[in-house]
């Protein structure tokens, strides 16, 4: 799901990715049955730490790969409040 | 801050967090309930259609170890041919010792069978707290303990695994008594297990009863003992006998 996210981030539109990240988020607590909310909160945040970085520097592929593998480490001790 | 389009990112976080705090109110349960009615054949559908395609590719491995294990097979067969007869002998023997000293059998629990809708660091169970699942509950399949239920919804729970690393599972080994916690996905640690007891390779680890968990339930088999002479506590290995990645239908224990 983050790879996706960090994929879509390449191109410019920054509102549609949010609301991507949204309804993925939502809709992937419904089938996992984690606690409603908790994969959208953390898709917008991962998708407004690359937007901030946009901001400043060239996102590329190289970057798509940094920031899923930060993130995914991450998600591995946030998990335990996913319930 | 319009590269950032911070008002759209604002709102979309206060709609995740009133989602979020709703659910923990348990307020969303109708809306998950009926959800449920067309993601539960989703879900079904994709752990059915990766299990088919695990069962297609299978046959890759199987031509190099698949003579070795069928062999092993064999041979555990003909050992728990003859331990089924040495423990009718037993069943029989207990019984008439229980009629003649008046004790009467454990009550029996009711186990609820439950479909498995994923499986991976936890198992997503097609049975909720509308079939009469409650937090807490142990999950077994074939008297192999799996886990205890963590979360409910109303048409499905989660089961957290004895590998979870969150997870303390009460255990025996023989004589001696310890904790069993998850390693991630590196299997499952023997732990408070004093350096003077004796353990051995391949024994059967049960679940000793504590912690609201039934009692002698198997959880896995001994591993690697490593021994350092000096340390208060061994440090052993546990086996899970059950391959969790082919499970389908296990069951739910209610009280």
């Amino acid at each position: 799901m983050l790879i996706i996210l960090a994929l879509l981030a390449l191109k410019d539109n920054i509102t549609q990715l949010y609301l991507f990240a949204f309804g993925l988020g939502i809709l992937s607590d419904l089938v996992m049955g984690g606690s409603l909310g908790f994969s959208a909160v953390f898709n917008l945040f991962f998708v407004f730490m690359i937007s901030l970085f946009k901001m400043r520097f060239v996102y590329n592929f190289r970057w798509v790969i940094l920031f899923t593998v930060i993130f995914q480490i991450i998600w591995l001790y946030a998990w335990r409040f996913y319930f | 801050m319009k590269a950032l389009e911070l008002r759209t990112f604002l709102v979309l976080l206060l709609f995740s967090f009133v989602f979020f705090a709703a659910d923990k109110q348990k307020l969303l349960d109708p809306v998950k309930s009926v959800t449920s009615i067309v993601i539960m054949p989703v879900q079904y559908s994709l752990y059915s259609g990766q299990q088919g395609l695990k069962e297609i590719f299978s046959f890759l491995t199987f031509w190099r170890s698949g003579e070795a294990r069928i062999k092993n097979l064999e041979q555990r067969n003909l050992e728990l041919i003859s331990y089924e007869q040495l423990s009718k002998t037993l069943s029989k023997e207990n019984e008439i010792l229980r009629k003649q000293m008046g004790v009467s059998q454990n009550i029996a629990q009711k186990s609820l069978p439950a479909t498995v809708l994923f499986s991976g660091s936890y198992l997503l169970l097609a049975l909720g707290a509308d079939d009469g699942v409650k937090i807490g509950q142990s999950v077994t399949v074939f008297d192999n303990y799996l886990g205890r239920i963590i979360k409910v919804n109303p048409k499905t729970s989660i089961v957290q695994l004895p590998s979870d690393p969150q997870a303390k599972t009460p255990v025996k080994v023989k004589q001696a008594r310890g904790l069993v916690t998850g390693q991630f996905n590196f299997g499952m640690s023997l732990e408070k297990i004093a350096i003077n007891e004796e353990i051995n390779a391949d024994d059967i680890v049960l679940t000793s009863g504590e912690g609201d968990i039934q009692p002698n339930l198997i959880v896995g088999k001994v591993g690697k003992i490593e021994k350092v002479e000096t340390d208060l506590f061994q440090k052993v290995t546990v086996l899970s006998l059950v391959n969790f990645d082919e499970l389908t239908t296990v069951f739910v224990i209610t009280p």
